[in-house]
């Protein structure tokens, strides 16, 4: 992903102010951001400029409209946001208090590390649907129009690139592409739909994404041959080999069919 | 008189076009943000400012590379 220029990284398309184009463009831009627009100076029209309104909470921002399910017709998201995992990061230091000594010494000093480092690489609803995320480097992905679903190469492969991108789309030297792509020119979330994405709003944050409710699942779409299928489940082939009979319930698809990957 | 009248078409006709986006005039030439977001010159001249007064910062050796 070629790095952008500075001018572009916030330079606004006049198709944002169309109301036609991107109703996100009526609101002012001093609501979201703050700032003050009438000084003619950068540095004083600057002070106080929230660059994304969005994180940590975007109660006040998207929240205003895509809150919690209402009669406006907005889908229930800012709400759900808490337990999104790209904005909380949870399962990174779930994971990390498993492994790590117990101690409380020990554990101030990775709660330190965390807050200066680890949770400078997150995401929010901006850094989806209108920038690209902060950790990597930021700037619009369009001139600030809001995108229903986040572009793969910008947004998603930007984070999640030399150890899901690139084996997706087969740019790992003798390895091949995932079949998902090559054959059905399937994007990221064909699988990881914004449901997964925004998080599952109320009840028990999940520990990781295993966890995930509504994560992505083989078995949506990949059925056993014979068994009753609604109309979205025909969209993937039959499990008809007979090993997965044998396996099925026992064993984790990826464990027969993953490919080789890289790991930290 | 012919001229006249055309005159005064062309005048309804631009004053048709100004009344109808009079809306969108009205926001961008109020908002300065977006009065300098959308000015490509303007945005090149202060972003080069910016540029030019950061401190340059060598990335570590562990930031390095892809995510």
């Amino acid at each position: 992903m070629a790095p952008l220029e500075p001018y572009e990284k916030v330079q606004i398309d006049t198709d944002f102010l169309d109301e036609d184009e991107d109703v996100h463009g009526q609101v002012s831009c001093e609501k979201c951001h703050g700032g003050n627009p009438e000084s003619n100076d950068y540095k004083t029209a600057h002070e106080g400029v929230v660059r994304d309104p969005t994180y940590p909470d975007p109660s006040k921002t998207c929240g205003e409209c895509h809150a919690m399910e209402n009669e406006s017709g907005h889908p229930e998201i800012a709400g759900k946001s808490k337990t999104s995992f790209h904005m909380s990061l949870a399962p990174f230091k779930n994971k990390i208090y498993l492994r790590a000594n117990p101690d409380s010494c020990v554990r101030d000093k990775i709660d330190n590390a965390m807050g200066t480092n680890c949770s400078a690489c997150h995401s929010s609803c901006g850094q989806c649907h209108v920038s690209r995320p902060g950790s990597v480097g930021g700037g619009f992905i369009d001139g600030h129009l809001f995108q229903k679903t986040p572009p793969v190469e910008t947004n998603c492969t930007s984070c999640h690139g030399s150890r899901v991108g690139q084996e997706f789309h087969g740019e790992n030297e003798g390895i091949p592409a995932d079949v998902h792509h090559t054959e059905h020119g399937m994007a990221c979330k064909a699988c990881h739909t914004g449901d997964e994405m925004h998080g599952i709003g109320m009840g028990k944050e999940p520990f990781d994404r295993y966890e995930v409710a509504n994560r992505a699942k083989c078995e949506d779409c990949h059925k056993m041959a014979g068994s009753e299928k609604t109309e979205a489940d025909k969209q993937g082939k039959d499990l008809v080999h007979p090993d997965h009979a044998i396996h099925q319930g026992k064993v984790s698809c990826q464990v027969c069919h993953s490919m080789p990957y890289k790991n930290c | 008189m012919k001229n006249v009248s055309k005159l005064f078409v062309i005048f309804v006709a631009v004053f048709i076009f100004v009344l109808v986006n009079a809306a969108t005039f009205v926001s961008a030439e109020e908002s300065g943000c977006v009065s300098c977001h959308t000015n490509l010159k303007k945005l090149l001249k202060i972003t080069s400012a910016i540029e030019a007064s950061k401190p340059k910062v060598e990335k570590p050796a562990e930031s390095k590379g892809e995510g």
